[in-house]
């Protein structure tokens, strides 16, 4: 399998679901196992550690330049418990300027 | 559609109005989406009742400044509380506004403070051309930075020392990235002119700006993790200090989640902003001269990432600004900027930035 989808819904059902959907492995670890699967995906410019609206829960952030359906599907929702959330950053580049 | 960050901004008193006006807006485009979400829907009606009700309370707190409709990281409809930046205690309201209020969620912004839209009163000009010693954080670049009808510039950061001479700090692309012979007929080189300000404030006339530096060539990409470059300071002509920052310190900090941050450069003067992301992998694409075709696509790992929204913090124009912990005397250094978009911007940490050096900060 692409992704390591432990901690999406339906995983596990009946005995400590709630176990199931913890992170184990420390955020950074997880990003660095998993960047270049998800720089691979078309449309993907960038993926990093950051935190959800909570301003609280940790969380992986793909920065792409335009949401589409297809990156909706082929993006996980959740790497070894944590959230995976797209984030549409329009194109990044370097910042000089030319007149 | 993405409508979380179009909702906008807005005192108390206009609330409601405002709230229509902004879902209009966000949804305008689409005539599903409008169906779907407009101020008709049961769900955005019973979120601007909610809105309304709370909103006093929460603006009873000084350091939160306004409330909207939008969504939160699911797409789902979320009262959206902005919490002003420059405040007292910023982190505080973070933390204590609720994330639900009355069955709503809640997604807290920390924004700048809002302002009428007529420039930036009494600041420094970060592209005049100074008296030396310059103060950095200004307009500069590569002398000769001059191809296929343009010219290019950015950021005078910061000053660092390698060996025993000091050298200004600025990004790659703003003082070395010309490559090919192209459209001017030579390549960056060991000792080309650094000027002030860049060809992009003098009319792309070189004779109306003035040498500050020696370029020194370190080609620190495409191969290694930085977008740096250094430029041996002409004794006499540069200060250490930053536009509208002042000294800085000579030690530096790490990013953290939610770290205040400041920087001073060339397009958008001192901005502040909050660093939203670490340890990101991001590709950037860079040009192989001004105006040049592509050279190649750098994928940096380790990045730092920081809130952009609308590019108030960092614009184009703005590469090789030094970014400092938000500190009134002598900030330690953060990143080197470099690139970004509308709603992010990226820095190099500046640790990686001077051990690729072998460099130091010059500061206090």
């Amino acid at each position: 399998m692409f992704f390591s989808l432990a901690g999406c819904a339906g995983a596990a059902r009946g005995a400590k679901p709630a176990s199931v959907d913890m992170p184990r492995r420390d955020i950074n670890a997880v990003l660095r196992d998993h960047d270049r699967e998800l720089m691979a995906i078309p449309g993907v410019s960038g993926v990093y550690v950051g935190l959800l609206d909570d301003k609280k829960t940790q969380c992986l952030r793909v920065i792409v330049a335009r949401k589409t359906p297809e990156l909706e599907r082929k993006v996980p929702r959740r790497l070894e418990g944590y959230r995976v959330v797209i984030e549409e950053t329009g194109p990044i580049r370097p910042l000089t300027k030319q007149n | 559609m993405d409508f979380r960050r179009l909702a906008g901004k807005i005192s108390g008193a206009l609330l409601p109005a405002f709230a229509a006006f902004s879902l209009l807006l966000a949804f305008g485009a689409a005539p599903q989406e409008r169906a779907a979400l407009s101020t008709s829907h049961v769900k955005i009606r019973q979120l601007m009742e909610i809105q309304e009700a709370v909103t006093p309370d929460l603006m009873a707190n000084e350091d939160i400044i306004g409330t909207a409709i939008g969504a939160d990281d699911d797409g789902q409809p979320s009262l959206i509380v902005y919490v002003n930046l420059e405040g007292r205690n910023p982190a505080e309201a973070v933390r204590s506004t609720p994330r639900t209020l009355r069955g709503a969620n809640v997604t807290v912004e920390v924004v700048e403070p809002f302002r009428a839209m007529v420039g930036k009163p009494g600041g420094a000009s970060h592209t005049a051309k100074q008296s030396f010693p310059i103060q950095l954080g200004t307009s500069g670049g590569f002398g000769y930075d001059l191809a296929n009808g343009y010219c290019c510039g950015g950021t005078l950061g910061a000053l660092v020392q390698i060996g025993g001479s000091q050298y200004i700090l600025s990004n790659y692309h703003v003082f070395e990235s010309d490559i090919v012979n192209g459209g001017n007929n030579l390549v960056a080189k060991n000792g080309d002119p650094i000027i002030q300000p860049g060809l992009i404030d003098v009319s792309c006339n070189l004779n109306n700006a003035q040498a500050v530096a020696t370029l020194a060539v370190k080609k620190s990409l495409p191969d290694s993790n930085v977008d740096a470059s250094v430029a041996q300071v002409i004794p006499g002509a540069v200060s250490g200090d930053i536009l509208e920052i002042g000294s800085i310190s000579s030690q530096i900090e790490p990013a953290v989640l939610g770290q205040l941050v400041k920087k001073s450069g060339r397009t958008t003067g001192l901005t502040r902003s909050s660093v939203s992301g670490l340890n990101a992998t991001v590709s950037v694409t860079y040009d192989n001269e001004c105006a040049g075709g592509t050279a190649f696509t750098k994928t940096f790992t380790g990045q730092i990432i920081i809130n952009n929204k609308g590019s108030r913090f960092l614009n184009s124009g703005d590469s090789g600004s030094l970014m400092v912990q938000d500190a009134d005397t002598n900030p330690r250094a953060v990143g080197l900027l470099y690139a970004g978009s509308s709603s992010l911007a990226v820095a190099n940490p500046i640790g990686d930035v001077l051990s690729f050096l072998g460099a130091t900060m010059v500061g206090k």
